[in-house]
């Protein structure tokens, strides 16, 4: 009962529990993170018959050469470092300021909150008309502050600011969830007693709000970064399948894609996919080496 | 239904022991309390009964019958926890029924025995709510319906009062009483307060340190206390304690002297110091002063000061303080020595009258 | 009266950042109810002299939407029912039974979710095509019938039900498997419904592995049909409108019914995952 340790028969009741997702999870994403790392070695690989030729770097010696790939990385790294900074800030603003209104709240939460439930690929299609560089509304819009019509979608300069634009719009909701849980999650008390000493208005949020809100922003900004360098969808819809004007938008994903489904190069997609692991994993650890330093529990 | 405990040994880590060698037999039909203070083993006891808790060794009959490897189902006792522990998503009768669903009775006929039990602890007029819209004692008297729903062979409480307020606490403790009474279900109730142990228990079982300090009626518990430990565990105002040296004197010739020699510590209970002479009752005369009185409703107490020990008694609201001198009596009742291991060795059962 | 301006202030800012977030979809419900020379007016218009409800129709017919839409219920339906089942079994275990190895294994599920997803299209690809599963649902449903975060979510909720309404069940006679099915997932109803909602958005919104594991016209979930749809569409951009529109529909009528549990459910998963 309570005090039983774990037992043959104990073991094999859990096992009977857990078997549905076990066959699942080590068909399906155990046996593939292996093979994946296993694939990015194959140098000949017949994917009909599953025969491998010969194991090797090849594939990341391909990436290394491979200036499309070069472009992919800077294209990725360009891409988070925009998105993750603006919409960590844009997000606490909003949610603080959605945290000072009592009326209407939660219509607004409703609303600002809309894009996250809304398909990438839907809205996509929406944000593709409001960049057509003749009748979309962006370019109306900057139309009233003498701005000349940009090609949003065709000029290789501003393909990517349009991708980037959109993509903030869209994440924007999330993390304000997020800030406004961490927001009520802290104790009155400490404003009262921040009030209590002295502090202002700036003060209090400079030295109560900020600080205590560190956990959900490193959260956040974890988040943002794993979620912008897998970014696909929303290229794929904005450019009709296409990775932009001449490759402007192209992402590691992106290139992941088209390596293993238009050019069959699976063990280079591998590959791809375990550069994006590491980059991935290099950034969180940055984050996380940094957070230990900076964020206050 | 009986209950026994034959060299019961309890070890969560197999390092320290909670429970060590416990022998004692429960009669069938009677209300119990485990009283002791947190941590004594009450808890691992009553969980051991239900079966939620394995034994490291030794056996638990429950009548005849050895249930020491069954599970808490095959005891078939009924069990009421601290925080009721009800399902939240069910209502009233629902809840009550429970056991029986989950013994496959036809629902009609769990309905009805439901709606009965329900009038026993007199929530008939609550069976379609949820227990999150009750009060504390109404939740508790759910609770005690539930665990009585399947007949039990026992009914086991962990510390069921301890989340009332103080009226509720007394209120619910006469139910469960007469609960009992009305059902004549054995039943064993934890407890770490004295006065709900003293008030309802047949026998009251003093555990500490993984022993049984104590297993007697509650007036034996208060009036021949095994040891000191159950002399100062039981009792309000807590029994004064002085070294026997101090008494040496004044009992010469009345204990005799073997004992008088062993005792290391005396005891005296608040009500045993009077200010007059009872008569055969008073065991000896001392002399002291009154230096503190105080009065809370109906109750007073003085602080007297003998040789130099101050000890507390209710029974002397009358005299004035800082008299010079004052004769005060020690009754026979409510005096004991104990020896240096802390054992009785004078007073109660063993010197009455 | 500083008060009152930072107040109307704050409003202003505030209702400026919601008609941001507001004004694609408004544009997309406008343009959706346009004729086709509306739709390249300039400077725009926001409300069309005769509403175009037709469109809805045209766009509907103009592909095999009704097939898209079928395939994208029964998709969603079945991979969010089946990762319900194995994640709430798969949490009670980790949650309450007594096995060797659990912490390995927890630890090595936990790893598993640092591991980009995209990494793990190749190889499922491969193995979903020597299954004979490609452009069937096998291939839609099968990876997406187990998730670690829902196993992770639920295992915190069933934790943090008290020990005790455990005990006073197997003293009631529940055996584990009563007890999860009667009392423990109705107690947890609420994470249950925000777990399900998100899997629900989540598989309905999904776009890249329908993508790549459908070729067949009457295997594509709604978003792939979309995306198929803007290539014969062209210009057309009241026709890609209304069917952009009819894709968001179904999630944000979820949302605004669920709302509460959509948050709880984020905020649960978001703040300890």
């Amino acid at each position: 009962m309570l005090n039983e340790k774990p037992s043959l028969k104990s073991s094999a009741i859990a096992l009977l529990y857990l078997l549905p997702m076990l066959v699942i999870s080590i068909t399906f994403h155990i046996y593939p993170i292996i093979s994946s790392f296993a694939m990015s070695l194959y140098t000949k690989y017949d994917f009909y018959t599953d025969k491998v030729g010969g194991l090797g770097f090849d594939n990341f010696v391909y990436l290394w050469n491979d200036p499309d790939f070069h472009l992919a990385v800077k294209n990725t790294l360009i891409f988070v470092i925009a998105v993750v900074p603006i919409t960590v800030i844009l997000s606490l603003v909003i949610a603080l300021l959605l945290n000072q209104i009592k009326f209407l709240s939660g219509f607004f939460r409703t609303i600002y909150f809309l894009p996250f439930v809304t398909s990438t690929i839907a809205i996509a299609m929406v944000w593709n008309w409001i960049y057509h560089s003749d009748y979309g509304l962006m370019n109306y819009f900057l139309g009233w502050f003498g701005i000349h019509p940009i090609h949003w979608l065709t000029d290789p300069n501003y393909s990517l600011l349009a991708l980037i634009i959109m993509s903030i719009w869209k994440n924007l909701g999330f993390n304000i969830i997020l800030f406004l849980v961490g927001i009520n999650n802290i104790d009155d008390g400490y404003y009262k007693a921040a009030e209590i000493d002295g502090a202002n208005a700036f003060q209090r949020f400079w030295n109560v709000t900020l600080p205590l809100l560190s956990p959900i922003t490193f959260l956040v900004s974890i988040n943002g970064v794993i979620g912008s360098f897998k970014v696909f969808d929303e290229i794929f819809a904005l450019f009709q399948g296409t990775p932009g004007p001449g490759k402007a938008d192209l992402t590691i994903v992106y290139y992941l894609y088209q390596k293993f489904y238009t050019e069959y190069k699976y063990p280079v997609a591998a590959a791809s996919g375990v550069v994006l692991f590491f980059l991935i994993l290099l950034v969180t650890l940055v984050q996380l080496w940094y957070s230990r330093k900076h964020v206050h529990y | 239904m009986k209950v026994t405990f034959k060299d019961v040994t309890m070890s969560y880590d197999g390092k320290t022991d909670t429970l060590r060698d416990l022998n004692f037999t429960i009669p069938d039909g009677t209300l119990v309390s485990l009283l002791g203070p947190s941590g004594g083993g009450k808890t691992t006891t009553l969980n051991l009964i239900s079966g939620l808790l394995t034994a490291t060794s030794g056996q638990i009959f429950f009548g005849d019958e050895d249930v020491t490897k069954k599970d808490a189902l095959a005891r078939k006792v009924g069990m009421v926890f601290q925080n009721y522990a009800l399902y939240p998503h069910l209502t009233v009768l629902d809840n009550i029924a429970f056991p029986l669903k989950m013994a496959k009775v036809p629902k009609a006929e769990r309905r009805k025995r439901a709606a009965e039990l329900a009038a026993l602890v007199h929530v008939d007029d609550q069976v379609d709510k949820k227990p999150g819209e009750l009060s504390g004692g109404q939740q508790q008297r759910v609770a005690i319906a539930r665990a009585l729903a399947k007949s039990p062979s026992l009914l086991l409480l962990d510390e069921p009062l301890s989340n009332l307020d103080a009226r509720l606490r007394i209120e619910m403790r006469e139910e469960i009483r007469r609960i009992q009474r009305e059902t004549g279900v054995t039943t064993i109730f934890v407890t770490h307060d004295q006065d709900e142990a003293l008030h309802i228990s047949d026998n009251i079982m003093v555990l500490s340190d993984g022993h049984i300090q104590q297993f007697s009626s509650p007036t034996d518990l208060y009036e021949s206390p095994n040891n000191l430990f159950v002399a100062k565990f039981i009792g309000t105002p807590i029994i004064n304690t002085i070294p026997a040296d101090v008494l040496q004197d004044a009992l010469a010739g009345i204990i005799p002297g073997e004992i008088l020699e062993r005792a290391e510590t005396a005891g005296i209970r608040s009500e045993a110091i009077i200010p007059y002479d009872a008569g055969d009752a008073v065991l000896t005369k001392l002399s002291g002063s009154v230096t503190h009185s105080q009065k809370f409703g109906r109750e007073a107490t003085s602080d007297v000061t003998y040789n130099g020990q101050t000890i507390l008694s209710t029974e002397m609201s009358g005299v004035p303080e800082d008299q010079a001198q004052l004769d005060f009596y020690l009754t026979k009742k409510g005096f004991f020595l104990f020896d240096d291991a802390g054992t009785m060795i004078y007073g109660g059962d063993l010197h009455a009258q | 009266m500083a008060k009152t301006i930072s107040k109307i202030l704050l409003y202003v800012i505030v209702i400026l950042g919601a008609l941001t977030m507001l004004i694609p979809f408004l544009w997309m419900i406008s343009t959706s109810l346009k004729t086709a020379p509306e739709t390249i007016k300039v400077p725009p218009i926001w409300i069309p002299k005769q509403l175009q409800w037709g469109n809805y129709v045209a766009a509907w017919h103009a592909a095999p939407f009704g097939r898209y839409f079928i395939n994208s219920v029964v998709v969603t339906t079945l991979s969010t029912a089946g990762t319900l089942f194995t994640s709430i079994l798969a949490a009670f275990a980790f949650a309450r039974l007594k096995f060797w190895g659990k912490n390995i294994l927890f630890v090595i599920f936990l790893g598993t979710m640092m591991i980009p997803g995209e990494m793990l299209i190749i190889p499922n690809f491969v193995t979903l095509s020597h299954l004979g599963q490609i452009d069937k649902y096998g291939a839609l449903i099968l990876p997406w019938l187990a998730s670690f975060f829902t196993v992770f979510t639920l295992r915190q909720t069933f934790q943090s039900t008290p020990d005790q309404i455990y005990y006073a069940a197997k003293i009631d006679g529940a055996s584990d498997w009563k007890y999860l099915w009667t009392v423990l997932v109705p107690m947890s109803k609420s994470t249950i419904t925000a777990v399900t909602v998100l899997q629900v958005i989540g598989s309905w919104n999904s776009f890249m592995w329908p993508l790549i594991v459908t070729n067949s016209e009457s295997m594509r979930t709604l978003p792939v049909g979309l995306q198929a749809f803007t290539t014969d569409a062209g210009t057309q951009y009241q026709l890609l409108m209304a069917a952009s529109t009819f894709v968001i529909i179904p999630m944000v009528i979820l949302y605004i019914f669920l709302q509460k549990y959509i948050i709880a459910g984020i905020s649960k998963a978001g703040l300890k995952g």
